[in-house]
């Protein structure tokens, strides 16, 4: 596995983990 | 309006009386040949030197405006012309890309933000505790003070000087717009190393990590410290590049003077200070001999030591309260529990799971949900770039080291501050190397880096409206002190009602507004459990004429009719859950008490013979006269936690400040009171974004 391959899965799960950060805290104020 | 209007430009004048400052100081050392560099070590050199002339003139009771203000003016003309000939010539770059031209403009909002959300009354709740109430009280009283009942004034106070400068020169606005330039400054240091050494592209994807993102906005408009230590850091870790690249002796002493200077801003920048410079020996290893270490650590340490051998002086303790203690134990318990109501625990398996938990669950760690992603998505993939290894390898290992004392200290977010610099730097090494791996890692990137400024935007933009109505003239400042701090009903009772010679104990932290002499009644300043005789004793040294407590703190209450107090008022009050969101606590009540005359009048001395801590003597009574000392129940506490004792250890009395962040309300909240009280307050809001705690925890 390529280490760019390992890095942009990297930063695609981080976001999406943050993207379910930002998600629920506009759940939160809706 | 016209009030902002002048508050920044009287930001721009201190800005140039620490250019001017600076100059002077630094005139011996040798230009490093670049301007920006140049400008910036001045401006950070020139602050120093305020913070340490105000620390110096508070020591001697010469607090002043009609001192302050003619010495600022006559620097800042003088910063004016050094500025003048520092950039003659200088152009602005007129040839960036598209993105990069929306970088800088995106930069630029941000600082119109920051200007905005500064420009209204303070209301983060340790400014009100400390930050900016420390250096209220100096500037009434002309000098430093000791207030032993919020133990964060013991931290180095290097920035609440400067805050004090800013009381000198007009008023508490003025003295967070000293921290704004701090801030402004710190990013304009990342901007230009990160320029320097990897170009400009890197530059603006820095200083876009570093302060595009509503936490930075938070950090740097609320009076904190932070940015002090952003400033400082930044400046030290750029000035050691240069020193790496040119071998000269001037580098590499502006760059221990500024490690210094993060060491005494606070506790945790001593421990950033000693890391970086252990990342620096191993990159440097080779020039590494006893000459350029002294180098280094001659400037460090003349500008940290006066914060720890003043601590030393008045408490026994140069890091007081920590590692040798000193706060008695109901003090202790308040502030460990304060520490650990930030996080997600200290486990090997939250430890591993830190990482997710920044990214996906990070409000615990205060207001974490609002940092920017991009520092921990993109820092590490700085390893993939074609930069040299070994000072990325340096700077992550320091980075990590940190961040473990972090982690099993306070686990509040900003006290990540220090790794900001290097770490935003380091995300802008990632950025541009996974944009330079094949169309996807371009395509990945540009979207998340995309995604999570828009939405960091949108997010800062909803947290400074909040401050447009006031900071415009359209809501007066009651209305919005009302609005975005705890309690503060009961704050404008007491401002309306009591007589002028008033001395207030506060049940609550957010201490700043009361206009008359105030402190927090916390278990530093007296334990619940204290007796009539110690309770009174309490009230006499500390001269208190009224009390405003929760109706619900059976302590205290208890401890106001050992002296003898009535109740004169009831006040209904409500916590402040959220200052952007508008969202209140229900409603609760204070009781305000006046206690009887015969007990107020004792002048409260020197601390030992008032307080009647007899031992405590010692330095103190070596001390310049005015300092006010009001320590004494934490010297009391010291004197009985501690065997441990040296003479000196008892003593405690003076005044200074100090401390940056950490836990407040909680602390003396929890351990005040009934379990009701302590509940309800422990989620009091702060005055900022939503749970209320205030910091406690600092040290790492």
């Amino acid at each position: 596995v390529r280490a760019s391959t390992v890095a942009v899965v990297w930063v695609l799960v981080g976001a999406a983990l943050y993207a379910i950060q930002i998600l629920r805290r506009l759940a939160e104020l809706a | 309006l016209l009030d902002s209007a002048a508050h920044v430009a009287l930001a721009a004048l201190t800005a140039l009386s620490w250019l001017g400052a600076g100059s002077l100081v630094l005139a011996p050392l040798r230009s490093s040949g670049d301007r920006i560099l140049d400008l910036l070590n001045r401006i950070g050199a020139g602050a120093l030197a305020f913070a340490l002339l105000t620390f110096a003139a508070g020591w001697v009771g010469l607090l002043y405006a009609e001192a302050y203000v003619p010495l600022a003016a006559l620097a800042a003309s003088s910063g004016l012309v050094a500025g003048a000939r520092l950039l003659r010539g200088a152009r602005l770059p007129v040839d960036l890309s598209r993105w990069q031209l929306v970088l800088a403009a995106l930069l630029g909002l941000y600082v119109v933000l920051a200007v905005v959300a500064t420009a209204a009354p303070i209301s983060s709740a340790d400014a009100l505790l400390y930050h900016a109430a420390g250096p209220e009280l100096y500037e009434q009283r002309h000098r430093l003070v000791e207030t032993p009942w919020v133990w964060h004034s013991y931290q180095p106070y290097t920035v609440e000087l400067l805050v004090t400068d800013g009381f000198l020169l007009w008023d508490s606005v003025q003295g967070a717009f000293a921290v704004l330039l701090l801030g402004l400054a710190g990013l304009a240091a990342v901007v230009g190393a990160a320029g320097r050494l990897a170009g400009r592209a890197a530059a603006l994807l820095a200083g876009a990590v570093l302060a595009a993102a509503p936490f930075a906005l938070w950090t740097t408009s609320s009076t904190f410290v932070e940015p002090g230590l952003v400033l400082t850091m930044a400046l030290a870790g750029w000035n050691l590049v240069e020193f790496a690249r040119r071998g000269d002796a001037a580098s590499l002493a502006l760059a221990g003077l500024f490690a210094g200077a993060a060491a005494g801003i606070k506790y945790q920048g001593a421990l950033a200070a000693v890391l970086l410079a252990a990342a620096a020996a191993v990159v440097l290893r080779r020039r590494l001999e006893p000459r350029t270490a002294l180098v280094f650590a001659a400037p460090a340490v003349v500008v940290a030591l006066p914060w720890y051998v003043k601590n030393a002086v008045l408490t026994g303790n140069p890091v007081y309260p920590f590692v040798f203690g000193g706060l008695n134990p109901e003090a202790e318990r308040a502030a460990a529990e304060s520490y650990e109501s930030y996080g997600q625990g200290e486990s090997p398996l939250d430890l591993l799971l830190l990482p997710v938990r920044l990214l996906a669950d990070a409000d615990e760690f205060d207001r974490g949900e609002f940092a920017s992603p991009l520092y921990l998505l993109f820092a590490p993939l700085a390893l993939l770039g074609a930069w040299p290894r070994r000072p990325l390898v340096a700077t992550w290992a320091a980075g990590l080291v940190y961040l473990l004392a972090w982690f099993f200290g306070s686990q509040q977010l900003r006290f990540l501050a220090p790794l900001g610099p290097a770490f935003a730097f380091l995300a802008a090494l990632g950025i541009l190397a996974l944009t330079a791996q094949r169309r996807v890692g371009r395509a990945v990137t540009v979207a998340v880096v995309t995604g999570a400024l828009a939405t960091g935007l949108a997010v800062s933009l909803i947290y400074t409206a909040q401050f447009v109505p006031v900071v415009t003239g359209r809501e007066s400042e009651r209305e919005f002190l009302t609005e975005k701090t705890s309690y503060y009903e009961g704050i404008d009772w007491l401002n309306r009602n009591l007589p002028p010679g008033a001395r207030v104990a506060i049940g609550h932290v957010f201490i700043l507004y009361v206009d008359r002499p105030a402190l927090w009644w916390s278990s530093d300043a007296l334990t619940t459990t204290a007796g009539p005789s110690e309770s009174r004793r309490f009230f006499r040294r500390y001269r208190i004429t009224h009390a405003q407590i929760f109706d619900r703190d059976v302590a205290r209450i208890r401890q106001l009719e050992y002296a003898g107090a009535r109740r004169i008022a009831r006040v209904t009050v409500h916590a402040v859950t959220s200052r952007t969101l508008a969202e209140i606590g229900p409603p609760e009540t204070v009781v305000v008490y006046a206690l009887p005359r015969a007990r107020r009048a004792r002048p409260a001395t020197p601390s030992a013979q008032a307080s009647g801590v007899s031992s405590a003597a010692s330095s103190r009574e070596r001390r310049p006269a005015d300092v006010l000392n009001a320590g004494s129940s934490a010297r009391l506490c010291r004197a009985a936690a501690s065997a441990r004792a040296s003479p000196t250890g008892t003593t405690k009395p003076f005044t200074p400040s100090s401390t940056s962040s950490r836990a407040a309300p909680t602390a003396s909240v929890a351990t005040s009171a009934s379990p009701a009280a302590a509940a309800s307050l422990s989620t009091m809001p702060q005055g900022s974004e939503r749970d209320g705690r205030t910091n406690t925890s600092a040290c790492a």
